[in-house]
């Protein structure tokens, strides 16, 4: 397989500076339409509400239509009364045992608990910090953020799990954070900081482990976002209601990475923080290769992680031009030219939009290979 | 969505090919047109016969894409129109190239758009057979039909040999395929494949027969057409293990009909392998797994 460097527009740059957007006046969680409502009943933090979890205290005040990724839908509409009353979570006890962080997370992620569940002999614990999307940074802020709490819980982890080696995976062009790393991570001889290329996929587990030529066998794999909720969890009792986004582009005087509370309004964040220059733009989310177009109403949850505002683009398709790039660049090896050629649909393909960056005809050839744009 | 597209796109990919394609033009405006008119074999018209061939292949391409699309684009269609100029004849009739050039078109945009064969051969070989059965088939220009010229290696390699009236300088091609190989979309081993085939074979038979011929070996016809014509990104193979035999076919193929057509060996070579590229992508694919 072959990586590459998406190319980068030198005019946008990465501002490392945090925001912090903690006080929405409303918070906006999606919900399935049948269940009943009670409006102005009383919502604590960290309350199961709807599709997720309140992020905020306060009370419903009604319905309202957002987006959600890309589905427009129903959304609870909670005012915040900003005394930030948690509702009661079930008190873990110090020692941390194996049991207890299954159980301990089970309730409230269960992506983390599906990976802590099948685990049985760890030997290798691989935390990726590695941001795939262009101009953003977000795993790496998270650990930059929470630098000391993370390697003193890694550090449990690797105790915990007897695992022979640890392994923080960064890109080699996070100069600051290495300079940074360098000093706090020597207190920690068990944990290694490993340097990969700015390449592509790597943000995703099936290629980093490839990259780094080990097997997914007693291989404990997290990203550094898994891990900090994860040390909450477990060390302070405290569920992540918030969320590390990114919001840059061509037509932002300055990009900002901004930690909000989830299901804020991006109307709102974008209001506060964010000067467009231009207000003919398109708003794309999470990725400008396999990302979607959204719109200001878009309820900012877990799978959201970067929104860039950009100068309206028309692209022309061509004909196919047989060149193979598409070929080569392909992780999962689609022969996608004979797929184009007759128009068929592929199982294999990941979506990862490479094939569509690559292709000098600027063709649409995920639409060919997974039927939907 | 993809909003982000790698830079290195169609259209950045034809201006470099034009840009290389310019010192070809200029020197073939010398050795056939301003060398023939110094010695007063030419009008000052007739010096500028590559362009004024470029000129017309042009106008033509764009005139029947306006006319079929209603809109003039810069595609591949133009530049096989450009290369086609570039391995005329000298002595290449205006009347004939222009009817030519236009009945293919014609033909390309009304039945032959989804068939896959490399038409810059094809109607180079009708060009040049028209010119056969008009009794004006020669690659010698004026000079060198009025003159005997013997012509060392090293003439040859600079381009003053005999060739078509844009293709003789062999020094240019190596400098263009060499800017070409940093396009992502040119298939660069193709010509370097199919020329070391080329010489193995060649220089084989030439020992069989025991006669050299150094304007078989280092012929400018042959080296250019495997950097410009075998390599369209349309009709070779999209596998590299693909592109390598059919690089190794070509080869062989041109060096056995070159003993007998020096000038169109290449030519007939690339369209025949053309027209099997699709059992060179199956072998491609097949081995590649």
């Amino acid at each position: 397989m072959k990586y590459i460097t998406l190319e980068k527009n030198p005019n946008i740059k990465i501002n490392k500076k945090i925001e912090y957007f903690y006080n929405p006046d409303y918070i906006y969680i999606p919900f399935d339409n049948k269940a009943k409502i009670n409006v102005d009943s009383l919502v604590l933090k960290d309350m199961p509400l709807g599709d997720g979890i309140s992020s905020v205290s306060g009370k419903i005040l009604g319905i309202s239509d957002v987006y959600n990724k890309q589905n427009k839908t129903k959304a609870l509409v909670i005012a915040n009364d900003f005394r930030e009353k948690c509702a009661k979570i079930k008190k873990r006890k110090d020692n941390i045992d194996i049991l207890s962080l299954v159980k301990s997370v089970s309730l409230y992620d269960e992506k983390l608990f599906n990976i802590f569940k099948s685990l049985n002999k760890v030997e290798r614990i691989i935390i990726n910090a590695i941001d795939d999307e262009l101009y953003v940074a977000n795993n790496i802020i998270n650990f930059k953020e929470n630098i000391n709490d993370v390697l003193e819980f890694l550090d449990k982890l690797i105790f915990l799990y007897k695992a022979k080696e640890t392994l923080i995976v960064i890109k080699n062009t996070e100069s600051e954070l290495i300079e940074e790393c360098l000093d706090i991570i020597g207190s920690y001889p068990l944990i290694k900081l490993t340097l990969l290329e700015n390449v592509h996929l790597l943000s995703q587990k099936e290629f980093l482990l490839n990259k780094l030529k080990v097997s997914e066998n007693n291989t404990l794999y997290l990203t550094m976002n898994d891990l900090v909720k994860l040390e909450k969890i477990v060390n302070y009792n405290l569920l992540d209601s918030t969320k590390i986004i990114t919001i840059c582009g061509d037509l932002v005087q300055e990009s900002k990475v901004i930690i909000v509370k989830k299901y804020t309004l991006l109307k709102n964040i974008i209001t506060k923080y964010i000067t467009i220059k231009d207000n003919n733009y398109i708003l794309i989310c999470n990725s400008l290769i396999n990302g979607f177009r959204c719109n200001l109403d878009l309820v900012i949850t877990d799978d959201i992680n970067v929104i860039y505002i950009m100068k309206e683009k028309l692209v022309e398709e061509e004909a196919c031009i047989k060149c193979g790039k598409c070929l080569s660049i392909c992780p999962k090896n689609i022969d996608i030219v004979d797929h184009l050629e007759k128009n068929k649909k592929c199982k294999l393909c990941l979506k990862c939009g490479l094939c569509n960056y690559i292709c000098p005809s600027h063709i649409n050839l995920t639409k060919v290979l997974k039927g939907d744009d | 969505m993809t909003y982000l597209h790698d830079s290195k796109d169609n259209k950045k990919t034809l201006l470099i090919y034009f840009l290389c394609l310019i010192p070809l033009v200029i020197y073939g405006i010398y050795k056939n047109g301003y060398l023939l008119y110094i010695n007063k074999y030419i009008s000052f018209i007739s010096i500028f016969k590559p362009l004024i061939l470029i000129f017309i292949a042009v106008i033509l391409t764009l005139l029947v894409d306006f006319l079929f699309d209603k809109k003039i684009e810069i595609n591949y269609n133009l530049l096989n129109s450009i290369i086609i100029s570039l391995f005329c004849p000298c002595n290449i009739n205006y009347l004939v190239f222009i009817i030519v050039l236009f009945i293919y078109l014609l033909i390309n945009k009304l039945f032959l758009k989804n068939i896959s064969f490399n038409k810059i051969c094809l109607v180079h070989l009708i060009l040049v057979f028209i010119m056969f059965l008009l009794n004006k088939y020669s690659y010698l220009n004026l000079g060198e039909v009025n003159n005997i010229y013997l012509y060392n290696i090293s003439d040859i390699i600079l381009g003053r040999g005999i060739g078509a009236i844009s293709t003789t300088s062999i020094i240019l091609g190596l400098i263009i395929y060499s800017i070409l190989c940093f396009l992502t979309n040119y298939k660069k081993i193709i010509p370097l494949i199919s020329y070391l085939v080329y010489l193995i074979t060649i220089i084989l038979i030439m020992f069989i027969q025991k006669n050299i011929n150094y304007e078989l070996i280092f012929s400018s016809n042959i080296i250019l057409g495997f950097i410009l014509v075998s390599t369209d990104t349309l009709t070779t193979p999209y596998y590299l293990k693909g592109e390598v035999i059919y690089a190794i076919f070509i080869g062989m193929f041109c060096a056995l009909i070159s003993i007998k057509l020096p000038f169109e060996g290449i030519f007939i070579a690339t369209l025949i392998g053309s027209l099997i590229t699709f059992l060179f992508n199956k072998i491609g694919k097949y081995l590649e797994k």
